[in-house]
């Protein structure tokens, strides 16, 4: 590559940048594309038009720009972002969160703090939360039928015993009822994991009040959502927010126990993903 | 990183399907979620003798009641308080006003009170729910050494029965 294609090349992104940000994405397409032609290997081109083609809804030209992208860049957060978003569009549901998860673990790892983390994370949680409505109601609908079955076997069954069986028709009426009892408390037991209910409080951060995302742990022993805990260090003071011992960035370490934990509360309890 | 990159990535269409925009600050949507998480849990775990929630559509701006507590002069009486959380809340604390007189060394004759947690103490850790029960134990414990109407503190460390005096009356007259 020539110093004066990339040159060129460099310019047509910004060109491409100040229409994009008057809301020409036609335009800025075509300057991105005349970067890409100039100097095709330059990662952020690709994830600029795919921006572009986003805007446009053209989701099969994002996923297409984002894969050359992340070939040339396997770490940009845009590109596994963004592919993620496109095949979510194509209902490619367990790929998409993939992307996403990989462009949210790139992300915290690159700028924890920054807005591309709570956008990404925002994303993810929909997705999941869509996909858990959409799983427990089939699950749901399924109990139920399994249910109204069992009973009508059941009560099948007593008939059946009360014709054959004379003489013992109270023992045999009490331990139908107790059965169709037992029955409902399986069935109860079954669906628990699909009732929104309270999130355990061991889960979430004393600040946030809300689920883990990012634990972080601090020399109290007491763990903290890593961005408000940031935040508080620079906002409030740098203390522990509870024990008010002093702390600083650099004693904070990944909670990867409560990281865990939560990703098994969250497989179980997919309801828990909702963001509002 | 990617440096140089487009702003304005918030827009329309993330996830499957429905256009909303995220903010690209997340400080005032963060607050606000964090108030309601307060809010939901005040009302299935009330700490006793207080209410508190939004004077109305406001999510920032809510009002508190406190019984006085009995064995101290203000018992009986209803005290109103005013809340406004900052838009930074909780890393910065809630404002807490007195809407009705007290006679207490703590508080002033605008509302004011002197509360440690609500100033130097503060803490993001913190809830509505702790900072009513901290000014709930003022009503028990005055803190004379850290007043605002220094009046009321010399008379209380001086002739406690004549302050519970005043105080009762007070409440009586301004607070049923």
């Amino acid at each position: 590559m020539s110093p004066t294609a990339a040159k060129q090349a460099e310019q047509l992104r910004l060109d491409g940048n100040t229409y994009f940000n008057k809301g020409r994405f036609a335009a800025a397409i075509e300057a991105y594309t005349e970067a890409i032609t100039l100097c095709p290997n330059v990662p952020i081109y690709w994830t600029n038009r795919a921006l572009g083609h986003r805007k446009r809804n053209n989701w099969t030209k994002v996923e297409d720009d984002c894969r050359r992208a992340i070939q040339l860049d396997s770490n940009s957060v845009k590109a596994h972002y963004m592919l993620g978003l496109a095949l979510l569009q194509k209902e490619e549901y367990a790929e998409g969160v993939k992307a996403l998860e990989k462009a949210l673990d790139l992300g915290r790892g690159a700028n924890p703090k920054g807005y591309m983390v709570e956008e990404i994370w925002q994303a993810l949680a929909k997705a999941k939360y869509m996909e858990w409505e959409h799983e427990s109601t089939k699950r749901s609908w399924e109990l139920q039928t399994l249910k109204e079955a069992c009973e009508t076997a059941l009560k099948e069954k007593h008939l059946f015993d009360s014709s054959e069986l004379e003489g013992f028709l109270d023992e045999n009426h009490r331990s139908n009822l107790e059965q169709l009892e037992a029955l409902d408390r399986v069935f109860r037991i079954a669906a628990e994991a699909d009732i929104p209910t309270d999130v355990p409080d061991y889960l979430c951060c004393k600040i946030t009040l809300d689920i883990f995302r990012d634990p972080v742990i601090a020399p109290s022993g007491l763990t903290y959502e890593r961005e408000v805990l940031l935040d508080h260090l620079e906002k409030v003071g740098k203390f522990d927010p509870i024990t008010r011992e002093p702390l600083c960035q650099s004693q904070l370490v990944p909670n990867l126990a409560i990281k865990e934990a939560v990703q098994a509360f969250l497989d179980e309890h997919g309801w828990a993903y909702k963001t509002d | 990183m990617n440096s140089g990159g487009v702003s304005g990535v918030g827009g329309s269409g993330s996830g499957g399907g429905g256009g909303r925009c995220w903010p690209s600050t997340t400080s005032v949507s963060a607050s606000g979620k964090r108030i309601q998480k307060e809010m939901m849990e005040l009302n299935a775990d009330p700490p006793d003798d207080c209410s508190a929630g939004p004077k109305g559509d406001n999510l920032y701006h809510w009002v508190s009641t406190l019984i006085g507590p009995s064995g101290t002069p203000y018992e009986g009486g209803i005290f109103f308080l005013d809340i406004t959380f900052p838009s930074d809340y909780p890393f910065k604390p809630p404002k807490v006003i007195f809407k009705t007189r007290i006679y207490h060394c703590n508080v002033d004759s605008a509302g004011n009170l002197s509360v440690d947690i609500l100033k130097d103490s503060w803490s993001p850790a913190l809830t509505i729910s702790k900072v009513l029960l901290a000014i709930r134990s003022i009503f028990t414990n005055p803190d004379p050494y850290n007043a605002l109407v220094p009046g009321i503190a010399h008379l209380y460390l001086a002739d406690r029965a004549k302050h519970d005096e005043v105080a009762t009356e007070w409440t009586l007259r301004f607070a049923r």
